[in-house]
């Protein structure tokens, strides 16, 4: 059977129906992606609302191109948040908030925003004004050596109030057991424009754990 | 192109020629069908006419009288416009790539997408250590941003570590989008005698620190089933004291809090 000429009016009654069948299809295809996020934007206020945090205000965003993911840090009233969004090829995906509340009577408080092979980070918020950098210190283990001793990573880097300290392992291979990301076992310093110590956190209970000499502790 | 002055022979030429005006080469076949139909309607009607005359002149004499190519062809391409007629084929075959990511993508997934659709809310789940004392029915709703929280299901059981209470506890979002609220575990209950039932989350804090009290309850909750417009969650509430004669459910975010659903008891009357 010879195949029929494509007339205008044929063409425009395919349209119309090719239009009907457009949204169905593309429910279809929504369902089936189960619901992505055209932006990292929507994923981000999708995250908050899972989660029933803010919907805050951001404060910086940090991107991890070996993962596709952002990371966000938003604020909401006196509430910090770190809330990642994932990105698969053109369409993004919530993920996961973490938050912590800065009291004013704590001038530091910290949350641990990334745990990654060779590579961590906390967030360390700061109430207080005339804390210009701050360090983290945390028992570790070093190779060959026995004991836990002592270990700081300090940073200035500073987007308003929040400070971002990173451990890279692969920097640091004589040390070979380290709980940086484990919550509640590093204590945290403030340091002012000057480099004076200007607030220390209490020492950690879980330190008593590790045999730390009083010396190193203080 | 044939010069003016040479006179178009054939309708084959004839159709040709008016074509080359025509902008919209996907439409040059129908033009060419439509054409030829008339001027073979046209050579017809003259055979008809003068049965004698040659099929070739009858066909050179329709040519002739369709005037002149270069007008009508034209004409032609003033109403097959080049920008409607490409819209409507690449929106038809985006249309069609549509459908083919959609039915690839699904297929796959054909159990999980209906699953999805139909909805079915889950039973509450009742251990065989424990004894069903009464079946509860808590009533209304409680909403909060995109959520409505309600409790379909809930009954009270007896079981060695006393009194408990488990409710299947229904969270509607009408926003797909939405869907998988991460809230089961800071739900926490109290009853109205003033005891606070902790969350899993606070539970989880004291136990990495201070411990938490092997006789005090708790209230315990976790994700039972997931749909596109409701999340199910199955909430326990453990040792509730026996003279308890009403639950409420809290959801602390941040501060706030932001959860009240109360669930009526049997009466305090003890371990049943």
């Amino acid at each position: 059977m010879a195949r029929r000429t494509m007339t205008p009016a044929r063409r425009k009654r395919r349209a119309i129906r090719a239009a009907v069948a457009l949204p169905i299809l593309l429910a279809a295809l929504v369902l089936a992606l189960d619901f992505p996020f055209l932006t990292a934007r929507g994923a981000l206020a999708a995250t908050q609302a899972r989660y029933g945090f803010g919907p805050g205000e951001v404060v910086t965003r940090i991107k991890d191109s070996r993962y596709s993911t952002y990371r966000y840090i938003v604020r909401c009233g006196d509430w910090y948040a770190s809330c990642g969004v994932y990105q698969r090829g053109p369409l993004w995906r919530s993920g996961q908030l973490m938050a912590v509340e800065s009291r004013p009577e704590t001038p530091l408080v910290s949350l641990i925003i990334q745990e990654q092979v060779d590579n961590s980070t906390i967030l360390v918020v700061s109430n207080d004004p005339e804390i210009a950098s701050v360090e983290v210190r945390f028992p570790v283990i070093y190779e060959g050596v026995a004991g836990w001793k002592l270990f700081s990573v300090r940073s200035s880097q500073a987007v308003e109030n929040c400070f971002f300290v990173t451990y890279d392992e692969t920097a640091h291979t004589e040390v070979s057991d380290f709980p940086f990301t484990q919550i509640g076992h590093h204590r945290l310093r403030g340091y002012d424009r000057d480099g004076s110590l200007i607030y220390e956190a209490p020492v950690p209970e879980a330190w008593a754990a590790y045999g730390l000499e009083m010396e190193e502790v203080r | 192109m044939l010069p003016p002055e040479v006179p178009h022979r054939t309708i084959g030429q004839f159709c040709d020629h008016v074509c080359m005006y025509v902008r919209f080469r996907p439409d040059h076949d129908s033009i060419t069908e439509e054409l030829t139909g008339h001027l073979e309607d046209h050579k017809d009607a003259l055979l008809e006419g003068d049965p004698d005359m040659p099929l070739l002149e009858a066909e050179y004499r329709a040519v002739a009288s369709m005037g002149d190519a270069e007008a009508l062809g034209r004409w032609l391409d003033s109403i097959h416009s080049p920008v409607l007629g490409w819209f409507q084929i690449w929106f038809f075959r985006a249309v069609v790539l549509v459908g083919v990511l959609a039915f690839l993508l699904l297929l796959p997934q054909a159990e999980r997408a209906a699953q999805q659709l139909a909805a079915r809310p889950p039973e509450l789940e009742i251990s065989e250590n424990s004894r069903v004392i009464a079946a509860l029915h808590p009533e209304g709703a409680w909403s909060w941003q995109d959520y409505t929280f309600s409790i379909p299901q809930a009954v009270e059981t007896q079981d060695w570590d006393g009194r408990s209470v488990k409710a299947l506890l229904k969270i509607a979002h009408p926003n797909p989008w939405r869907k998988e609220p991460v809230l089961p575990g800071s739900i926490w209950a109290e009853d109205d005698l003033g005891n606070r039932y902790d969350s899993m989350d606070t539970v989880n804090e004291l136990l990495s620190g201070d411990g938490y009290p092997a006789w005090r309850g708790d209230c315990h909750g976790s994700t039972a089933a997931r749909f596109l417009f409701a999340t199910y969650c199955e909430i326990e509430v453990r040792k509730v004291d026996p003279a308890a004669a009403k639950l409420t459910l809290h959801l602390d975010r941040y501060g706030e809090d932001v959860l009240w659903l109360t669930i009526p008891l049997e009466g305090g009357g003890g371990n049943g």
